[in-house]
Protein backbone atom coordinates (compact mmCIF):
# COMPACT_ATOMS: atom_id res chain seq x y z
CA UNK A 1 0.00 0.00 0.00
CA UNK A 2 1.32 3.19 -0.59
CA UNK A 3 1.46 5.69 2.42
CA UNK A 4 0.31 8.57 0.34
CA UNK A 5 -3.38 7.06 0.46
CA UNK A 6 -3.51 7.64 3.97
CA UNK A 7 -3.87 11.77 2.55
CA UNK A 8 -7.16 10.76 1.50
CA UNK A 9 -8.80 9.85 4.69
CA UNK A 10 -6.83 12.64 6.09
CA UNK A 11 -8.63 14.97 3.58
CA UNK A 12 -11.70 13.25 4.14
CA UNK A 13 -12.23 13.79 7.80
CA UNK A 14 -10.56 17.27 8.21
CA UNK A 15 -13.35 18.89 8.54
CA UNK A 16 -15.74 16.66 9.67
CA UNK A 17 -18.70 17.15 12.37
CA UNK A 18 -17.35 14.25 14.16
CA UNK A 19 -14.17 15.14 16.27
CA UNK A 20 -12.68 10.78 16.15
CA UNK A 21 -12.66 11.59 12.57
CA UNK A 22 -11.48 15.08 12.79
CA UNK A 23 -8.47 12.78 15.54
CA UNK A 24 -8.05 10.46 12.57
CA UNK A 25 -7.29 12.66 9.60
CA UNK A 26 -4.39 14.45 12.11
CA UNK A 27 -3.55 10.70 12.88
CA UNK A 28 -3.07 9.65 8.80
CA UNK A 29 -1.65 13.23 7.90
CA UNK A 30 1.39 12.24 10.19
CA UNK A 31 1.52 8.63 9.24
CA UNK A 32 1.22 9.38 5.87
CA UNK A 33 4.32 11.21 5.74
CA UNK A 34 6.12 9.70 8.55
CA UNK A 35 6.15 5.70 6.07
CA UNK A 36 6.52 7.84 3.00
CA UNK A 37 9.40 9.52 4.51
CA UNK A 38 10.68 6.16 6.03
CA UNK A 39 10.01 3.93 2.77
CA UNK A 40 11.94 6.18 0.76
CA UNK A 41 14.81 6.96 2.52
CA UNK A 42 15.24 2.64 3.97
CA UNK A 43 14.81 2.27 0.01
CA UNK A 44 18.20 4.33 -0.27
CA UNK A 45 20.54 2.07 2.53
CA UNK A 46 18.87 3.96 5.99
CA UNK A 47 18.49 1.40 8.34
CA UNK A 48 15.32 1.68 10.49
CA UNK A 49 14.79 -0.16 14.00
CA UNK A 50 11.05 -0.94 13.04
CA UNK A 51 10.88 0.55 16.43
CA UNK A 52 9.14 3.45 18.15
CA UNK A 53 12.38 5.04 18.41
CA UNK A 54 12.21 5.58 14.69
CA UNK A 55 9.73 8.03 15.00
CA UNK A 56 12.32 10.40 16.91
CA UNK A 57 15.20 9.46 15.56
CA UNK A 58 14.32 9.89 11.80
CA UNK A 59 12.87 13.49 12.75
CA UNK A 60 16.26 14.04 14.49
CA UNK A 61 18.13 12.57 11.45
CA UNK A 62 16.36 15.14 9.14
CA UNK A 63 16.34 17.97 10.92
CA UNK A 64 20.69 17.39 11.12
CA UNK A 65 21.03 16.15 7.68
CA UNK A 66 22.76 19.37 6.42
CA UNK A 67 19.75 20.45 4.08
CA UNK A 68 16.86 23.08 4.56
CA UNK A 69 14.67 21.51 2.87
CA UNK A 70 15.50 17.97 4.75
CA UNK A 71 15.32 20.12 7.90
CA UNK A 72 11.73 21.77 6.83
CA UNK A 73 10.42 18.25 6.55
CA UNK A 74 12.29 17.16 9.80
CA UNK A 75 10.43 20.09 11.59
CA UNK A 76 7.43 19.74 9.98
CA UNK A 77 7.13 15.93 11.15
CA UNK A 78 8.02 17.52 14.38
CA UNK A 79 4.93 19.72 14.59
CA UNK A 80 2.83 16.77 13.23
CA UNK A 81 3.86 14.43 15.45
CA UNK A 82 3.02 16.50 18.61
CA UNK A 83 -0.22 17.05 17.14
CA UNK A 84 -0.88 13.41 16.37
CA UNK A 85 -0.02 12.50 20.13
CA UNK A 86 -3.03 14.76 20.96
CA UNK A 87 -5.34 13.75 18.95
CA UNK A 88 -4.73 10.12 19.75
CA UNK A 89 -4.01 10.57 23.38
CA UNK A 90 -5.39 14.28 24.76
CA UNK A 91 -9.21 13.47 24.87
CA UNK A 92 -9.73 15.71 27.54
CA UNK A 93 -8.89 18.80 24.64
CA UNK A 94 -11.29 19.61 21.97
CA UNK A 95 -10.01 18.73 18.52
CA UNK A 96 -10.89 21.54 16.30
CA UNK A 97 -11.33 21.32 12.71
CA UNK A 98 -8.65 24.36 12.14
CA UNK A 99 -6.36 21.84 13.77
CA UNK A 100 -6.63 18.69 11.96
CA UNK A 101 -6.81 21.43 8.56
CA UNK A 102 -4.08 23.02 9.97
CA UNK A 103 -2.19 19.15 10.10
CA UNK A 104 -3.63 18.08 6.72
CA UNK A 105 -2.12 21.04 5.49
CA UNK A 106 1.19 20.85 7.70
CA UNK A 107 1.56 17.22 5.98
CA UNK A 108 0.60 18.37 2.52
CA UNK A 109 3.67 21.27 2.24
CA UNK A 110 6.15 18.83 3.90
CA UNK A 111 5.64 15.91 1.01
CA UNK A 112 6.10 18.27 -1.49
CA UNK A 113 8.71 19.97 -0.05
CA UNK A 114 10.52 16.25 0.31
CA UNK A 115 9.22 15.71 -2.90
CA UNK A 116 10.84 18.28 -4.27
CA UNK A 117 14.79 16.99 -3.11
CA UNK A 118 16.17 16.31 -5.89
CA UNK A 119 17.87 12.93 -6.89
CA UNK A 120 21.68 14.48 -6.12
CA UNK A 121 20.40 16.11 -2.87
CA UNK A 122 18.89 13.07 -1.65
CA UNK A 123 22.13 10.81 -1.92
CA UNK A 124 23.58 13.63 -0.06
CA UNK A 125 20.75 13.66 2.59
CA UNK A 126 21.52 9.64 3.21
CA UNK A 127 24.85 9.93 3.46
CA UNK A 128 24.71 12.43 5.93
CA UNK A 129 22.22 10.50 7.98
CA UNK A 130 24.43 7.20 7.82
CA UNK A 131 27.03 8.88 9.58
CA UNK A 132 24.61 10.24 12.40
CA UNK A 133 23.01 6.38 12.89
CA UNK B 1 -23.37 48.79 29.47
CA UNK B 2 -21.69 49.62 26.13
CA UNK B 3 -19.37 47.04 24.82
CA UNK B 4 -16.47 48.26 23.84
CA UNK B 5 -14.78 47.83 20.68
CA UNK B 6 -18.01 49.17 18.72
CA UNK B 7 -16.69 52.54 18.36
CA UNK B 8 -16.85 54.29 15.14
CA UNK B 9 -13.05 56.25 16.32
CA UNK B 10 -10.39 55.45 17.55
CA UNK B 11 -10.20 56.13 20.86
CA UNK B 12 -8.03 55.72 23.91
CA UNK B 13 -8.77 53.27 26.98
CA UNK B 14 -7.20 53.62 30.41
CA UNK B 15 -4.38 50.97 31.71
CA UNK B 16 -3.98 49.85 34.68
CA UNK B 17 -1.03 49.39 36.10
CA UNK B 18 0.60 46.32 36.95
CA UNK B 19 2.67 45.45 39.86
CA UNK B 20 6.40 44.02 37.75
CA UNK B 21 6.27 40.59 39.88
CA UNK B 22 3.51 40.71 41.75
CA UNK B 23 0.68 38.31 41.44
CA UNK B 24 -2.25 41.12 40.76
CA UNK B 25 -4.76 40.20 38.87
CA UNK B 26 -7.90 42.31 38.95
CA UNK B 27 -11.41 41.41 37.40
CA UNK B 28 -13.90 43.49 36.06
CA UNK B 29 -17.08 40.75 36.02
CA UNK B 30 -15.08 38.02 36.22
CA UNK B 31 -14.25 38.41 32.19
CA UNK B 32 -11.21 40.16 32.08
CA UNK B 33 -7.91 40.72 34.34
CA UNK B 34 -5.53 43.52 34.35
CA UNK B 35 -3.09 42.09 32.01
CA UNK B 36 -5.92 41.91 29.42
CA UNK B 37 -5.96 46.25 29.28
CA UNK B 38 -4.05 48.14 26.75
CA UNK B 39 -3.75 51.44 25.71
CA UNK B 40 -5.22 51.65 22.24
CA UNK B 41 -3.40 54.68 20.59
CA UNK B 42 -5.17 57.48 18.96
CA UNK B 43 -3.31 56.91 15.94
CA UNK B 44 -3.60 52.72 16.03
CA UNK B 45 -3.01 51.70 12.71
CA UNK B 46 -6.26 49.85 10.80
CA UNK B 47 -5.17 46.80 11.26
CA UNK B 48 -4.85 46.87 14.63
CA UNK B 49 -8.08 48.32 15.09
CA UNK B 50 -8.98 45.01 13.64
CA UNK B 51 -7.63 43.23 15.96
CA UNK B 52 -9.25 45.20 18.96
CA UNK B 53 -12.21 44.80 17.17
CA UNK B 54 -12.35 41.12 16.69
CA UNK B 55 -10.91 40.69 20.53
CA UNK B 56 -13.19 42.81 21.67
CA UNK B 57 -17.01 41.28 20.36
CA UNK B 58 -15.56 37.73 20.84
CA UNK B 59 -18.24 35.23 21.31
CA UNK B 60 -19.32 35.45 25.66
CA UNK B 61 -18.87 38.91 25.73
CA UNK B 62 -22.11 39.65 26.34
CA UNK B 63 -24.27 42.95 27.44
CA UNK B 64 -23.61 43.80 30.73
CA UNK B 65 -19.98 42.39 30.75
CA UNK B 66 -16.64 44.64 29.60
CA UNK B 67 -14.98 42.17 27.48
CA UNK B 68 -11.66 44.02 26.43
CA UNK B 69 -8.51 42.87 25.31
CA UNK B 70 -7.07 45.84 23.77
CA UNK B 71 -3.76 45.40 21.31
CA UNK B 72 -1.18 43.98 23.82
CA UNK B 73 2.25 42.21 23.15
CA UNK B 74 2.30 38.60 24.07
CA UNK B 75 4.16 37.51 27.43
CA UNK B 76 5.11 33.94 27.22
CA UNK B 77 4.02 31.86 29.49
CA UNK B 78 6.97 29.12 30.43
CA UNK B 79 5.78 26.80 32.84
CA UNK B 80 7.95 25.56 35.63
CA UNK B 81 8.99 22.05 34.22
CA UNK B 82 9.59 23.24 30.35
CA UNK B 83 11.88 26.05 32.16
CA UNK B 84 13.44 22.82 34.61
CA UNK B 85 13.90 21.04 31.33
CA UNK B 86 15.27 23.67 29.12
CA UNK B 87 17.56 25.00 31.66
CA UNK B 88 18.70 21.23 32.52
CA UNK B 89 19.14 20.27 28.77
CA UNK B 90 20.56 23.61 27.77
CA UNK B 91 17.91 24.69 25.52
CA UNK B 92 17.05 27.67 27.15
CA UNK B 93 19.03 29.78 24.58
CA UNK B 94 17.00 28.36 22.14
CA UNK B 95 13.62 28.42 23.59
CA UNK B 96 14.31 32.42 24.73
CA UNK B 97 15.33 32.94 20.72
CA UNK B 98 11.85 31.28 19.65
CA UNK B 99 9.91 33.15 22.19
CA UNK B 100 11.15 36.12 20.64
CA UNK B 101 10.51 34.92 17.11
CA UNK B 102 6.68 34.46 18.16
CA UNK B 103 6.07 37.24 19.82
CA UNK B 104 7.63 40.03 17.53
CA UNK B 105 4.28 39.25 15.61
CA UNK B 106 2.47 41.40 17.83
CA UNK B 107 -0.75 41.69 15.33
CA UNK B 108 -1.14 38.15 15.24
CA UNK B 109 -0.28 36.22 18.14
CA UNK B 110 -2.32 37.10 21.63
CA UNK B 111 -0.69 34.84 23.62
CA UNK B 112 2.12 32.03 24.16
CA UNK B 113 2.03 29.06 26.59
CA UNK B 114 5.70 26.86 26.85
CA UNK B 115 4.86 23.72 28.22
CA UNK B 116 6.94 20.22 28.54
CA UNK B 117 4.82 17.29 26.85
CA UNK B 118 5.94 13.61 26.86
CA UNK B 119 5.65 11.29 24.14
CA UNK B 120 3.07 8.55 25.11
CA UNK B 121 4.64 5.98 23.28
CA UNK B 122 8.02 6.77 22.84
CA UNK B 123 10.06 6.48 26.44
CA UNK B 124 11.76 9.80 27.24
CA UNK B 125 10.91 11.84 24.51
CA UNK B 126 10.03 15.54 25.57
CA UNK B 127 9.07 18.23 23.86
CA UNK B 128 8.65 22.11 24.46
CA UNK B 129 5.51 22.83 22.65
CA UNK B 130 4.86 26.76 22.40
CA UNK B 131 1.26 26.98 22.25
CA UNK B 132 0.34 30.12 20.30
CA UNK B 133 -2.93 31.51 20.68
CA UNK B 134 -3.85 33.61 17.52
CA UNK B 135 -7.02 36.02 16.35
CA UNK B 136 -6.05 35.15 13.16
CA UNK B 137 -7.66 32.22 10.50
CA UNK B 138 -6.17 29.08 9.14
CA UNK B 139 -4.82 30.54 5.85
CA UNK B 140 -2.93 33.27 7.66
CA UNK B 141 -1.83 30.81 10.51
CA UNK B 142 -0.97 28.74 7.89
CA UNK B 143 1.54 31.53 6.16
CA UNK B 144 3.07 32.42 9.54
CA UNK B 145 3.45 29.04 10.20
CA UNK B 146 6.32 28.75 7.30
CA UNK B 147 7.83 32.04 8.18
CA UNK B 148 8.39 30.73 11.63
CA UNK B 149 9.62 27.35 10.46
CA UNK B 150 11.77 28.84 8.01
CA UNK B 151 13.35 31.38 11.04
CA UNK B 152 13.69 28.72 13.16
CA UNK B 153 15.38 26.39 11.06
CA UNK B 154 17.71 29.08 10.51
CA UNK B 155 17.98 30.70 13.84
CA UNK B 156 18.38 27.65 16.22
CA UNK B 157 20.82 25.16 16.42
CA UNK B 158 19.88 22.13 14.50
CA UNK B 159 20.82 19.46 17.30
CA UNK B 160 18.28 21.65 19.50
CA UNK B 161 14.77 22.14 17.13
CA UNK B 162 13.54 18.45 17.60
CA UNK B 163 12.98 19.48 21.18
CA UNK B 164 10.71 22.03 20.15
CA UNK B 165 7.20 22.35 18.77
CA UNK B 166 4.82 24.49 17.86
CA UNK B 167 0.36 24.70 18.12
CA UNK B 168 -1.75 27.12 17.49
CA UNK B 169 -5.18 27.94 19.18
CA UNK B 170 -7.40 29.44 17.01
CA UNK B 171 -9.16 32.10 18.88
CA UNK B 172 -12.39 32.77 16.59
CA UNK B 173 -13.45 29.39 18.38
CA UNK B 174 -15.70 29.99 21.11
CA UNK B 175 -14.18 26.05 22.57
CA UNK B 176 -10.55 26.91 21.42
CA UNK B 177 -8.60 25.33 25.08
CA UNK B 178 -6.52 23.18 22.91
CA UNK B 179 -2.87 23.23 21.34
Amino acid sequence: MDAREFLLIAERFRNSRVEAERRTSASRSYYALFNVVVSTLAGKGVPFSETDDDHRRLISNLTNAGSTTASSVGRLLNELRTDRNRAAYRLDEMFESTTSELVYSRAIKALRQFDSISAAELANIVKRIQTLT
Amino acid sequence: MTQLGQNSQPRTWPVLNEPGSSPYRRTLFGVADSSDLAKLPRNVPQANREVFDIRATKAGAGIGEIYFYGHRTATPEVSESAERFARGHGLWGSLVVLKSLVTRHKDFVSAVKVDLVSDPEVSGWFTLRFCVRTIAGLAEVLEFDDRLRDLMIESIPAKDQIYFAIGFQFEELPNANGC
